[in-house]
């Protein structure tokens, strides 16, 4: 009965027209920032999430949402027609996805592509209704030392799924944790490393970070090389409607890639990317023709392009009922949430229904829109790849600029903005993931609070973090994911981050 | 710029220790438990200890990596930093000339700068793009932009 509640509730909030509208708009924009190179959901969501201030909390989702599946989607279509990913997750696509462009079959690559992340999107929705509830109930008994724990493990598990030096990704993830410290602290109401500098004495915001870390640094970048010409493929587009043949292919990939998809969505780290390059190692291990695949094999596509939309899905679930975003985008979507005075967590399905359940009755509407507009448009997305970045550049920095002032009204933000974009294009000069920091530097507050809380409540004795059941489970898993890059390197195996590269 | 994991690694281990002497300041412990500085303590001293991790291997392979110039192409430099002095002349000059004129300026020296042609094409677009820009923000969405010293 509940469950017919919730159904009714979602859409009712959904299908509200100017919810409907957001989520339609913010469909569009993400599939056009998936199309274009060079910027992946992180950087689209940090450029739109100005224009959501003005809106109520469920509607800034609801269009956020829908860019982050937006740009996925639209990630697939250039790694299929030019072999350029839009975006990580769709590396994989590349694959198997060019190949059958240049045989011909570009149609059934990108209707493939585009129904099996219906059917796995629609998948992880029903499983987010499914087994979210339930899952808050069980974190709302969380108490401050599980909490630590769990954000421990969470921080643990990104710089372990990374794809670069594990070491790298964890002092990424410090360093995040030191930015959330400068500010006022919470317990003592003392100023902490912010060396006279007024704007930062309510600590950092999240958008100026995201952008410059994002935004700015990625445009730095793409300018530092000319422009190559980019290869549009030309060829005439028909037959986007999979044959049947095609679909008795595909069905055994999108129903593995639906479900294991979503299983790694739901740990911290892992998500879309991940999901995808399982779901491709899977199926050419179980085809009866490995040799195929590489070949243009469309079992190589329907499977990780539905692991990659299902493992997108399913990232929501730790965010939403524990407050754990899984990925940086979710990150970001968590701070959106928190501009608008709304903290996700176990919480937040008892205090804020609507914006829960209105977020759950989006994905539904957002992954129906995405179909409806992917096919028909696709003759557009593929000439918009004809836009010289020299054009489309300016307008990104522009973007930057004015969302960096309208956090606080205040230029100091574009200059803090300024100065994470070129830490973030060192840190790619250098080797390190941007995406760990953020992460940590959204988790840090809350991490703070709550180790301090539970130290408090031992009266000061760490040990509560090994008496508390759960909380010692989190954090004996943290610690063996931490020594086991040690502990693999003597047996002489690789860790699955490493391996993806 | 021999080796770059050895000069990331030092610089992290800098700011770490940074923050540990900032931590030690604010005190570490207040009547038995965890102060301000508590946290920024061991997480600096983390970062230092994790940063060893780099820099002990990046002594060792000393030889230059493929492709390790910093920058790609000769002219990659100076792109970067008139793209910077436009960001940072951007939120300066905001406040005084307001954000219409600043817009109209960054964009067209930006894209004029980054690849010279046409500049009437590319007036028209900063034109364009200042106007339909402050329609959006400013009308449609009520975000408050500076109006600076001409009151737009």
């Amino acid at each position: 009965m509940d469950f017919v509640n919730h159904f009714y509730l979602a859409f009712q909030v959904a299908l509200e027209p100017m919810n409907l509208f957001l989520c339609f708009l913010g469909c569009l924009v993400g599939t056009f920032v998936g199309v274009l190179p060079g910027l992946g959901p992180a950087a689209s969501i940090s450029l739109l999430l100005p224009i959501t201030f003005k809106l109520p909390p469920e509607s800034a989702i609801i269009m956020l949402g829908g860019l982050y599946y937006g740009t996925m989607y639209g990630g697939s279509t250039t790694s299929i027609l030019i072999n350029v990913p839009g975006e990580a997750a769709s590396v994989v696509t590349c694959l198997d996805g060019y190949r059958m462009a240049l045989k011909g079959r570009a149609g059934p690559a990108l209707g493939i592509a585009a129904f099996g992340s219906f059917i796995a999107g629609t998948f992880g929705t029903i499983m987010i209704m499914v087994l979210a509830p339930p899952l808050s109930g069980f974190a709302l008994k969380f108490g401050p030392p599980e909490f630590v724990g769990l954000v421990f493990l969470g921080l643990t598990m990104v710089t372990y799924l990374s794809s670069g030096s594990m070491a790298k990704a964890l002092m990424m993830a410090i360093v995040g944790l030191l930015v959330s410290y400068i500010g006022t602290d919470i317990v003592t109401g003392r100023e902490r490393f912010t060396l006279g500098i007024a704007t930062i004495v309510g600590g950092f915001d999240i958008v100026p970070i995201a952008m410059g870390l994002f935004g700015i640094s990625e445009v730095l970048l793409n300018l530092e090389r000319s422009e190559a010409a980019r290869e549009v493929f030309q060829t005439k587009l028909h037959d986007l409607f999979p044959s049947k043949q095609d679909w008795k292919d595909s069905s055994g990939p999108i129903a593995r890639g639906s479900i294991f998809g979503f299983l790694l969505g739901l740990i911290p780290g892992g998500g879309g990317l991940i999901a995808s390059f399982i779901s491709y190692a899977m199926e050419k291990r179980i085809a009866k023709h490995p040799e195929a695949f590489g070949q243009g094999e469309i079992r190589g596509v329907a499977g990780p392009e539905s692991a990659n939309n299902a493992g997108a899905q399913g990232a929501f679930i730790p965010m939403l009922t524990m407050g754990i975003p899984c990925n940086v985008v979710l990150a970001i979507l968590m701070g959106a949430l928190m501009i608008h005075g709304v903290t996700p967590g176990p919480r937040l399905l008892e205090e804020h229904p609507r914006i829960f359940w209105g977020v759950v009755g989006s994905m539904y509407i957002g992954n129906s829109m995405l179909l409806l507009l992917n096919l028909p448009l696709i003759g557009m997305w593929v000439r918009l790849l004809k836009i010289p970045y020299s054009i489309l550049f300016p307008f990104i920095f522009l973007f930057c600029l004015i969302g960096a002032y309208t956090v606080g009204n205040n230029v100091q933000d574009v200059y803090i903005m300024i100065l994470f974009g070129i830490l973030g294009y060192l840190m790619k000069k250098y080797d390190y993931e941007p995406a760990p920091l953020v992460l940590a530097f959204v988790l840090g507050p809350m991490f703070e609070n709550a180790f301090r809380q539970s130290l408090i409540i031992s009266g000061g004795s760490p040990l509560i973090f090994l008496t508390r059941p759960i909380a010692a489970i989190f954090v004996v898993i943290s610690f063996i994911l931490l020594i086991s890059p040690l502990a693999l390197r003597i047996i002489g195996r690789q860790r699955p981050g490493l391996a993806l590269k | 710029m021999k080796n770059r994991d050895l000069v990331s690694s030092i610089i992290w281990m800098a700011l770490g220790g940074l923050f540990v002497a900032g931590a030690l300041q604010q005190g570490l412990m207040r009547r038995g438990v965890p102060g301000p500085g508590f946290l920024p303590f061991f997480s600096g001293l983390a970062l230092i200890f994790v940063s060893v991790f780099v820099f002990i291997p990046a002594l060792s392979k000393r030889e230059m990596r493929e492709g390790s110039n910093f920058f790609p192409e000769r002219d990659s430099f100076r792109k970067i930093l008139l793209a910077l002095i436009a960001l940072f002349a951007f939120g300066i000059a905001m406040e005084y000339a307001g954000y219409l004129l600043t817009t109209f300026l960054f964009m067209f020296f930006v894209a004029r700068i980054m690849e010279p042609k046409g500049w009437r094409t590319i007036a028209v677009l900063a034109f364009l793009t200042a106007v339909l820009s402050y329609l959006l923000f400013v009308v449609l969405l009520e975000v408050q932009l500076p109006k600076g010293l001409l009151g737009f």
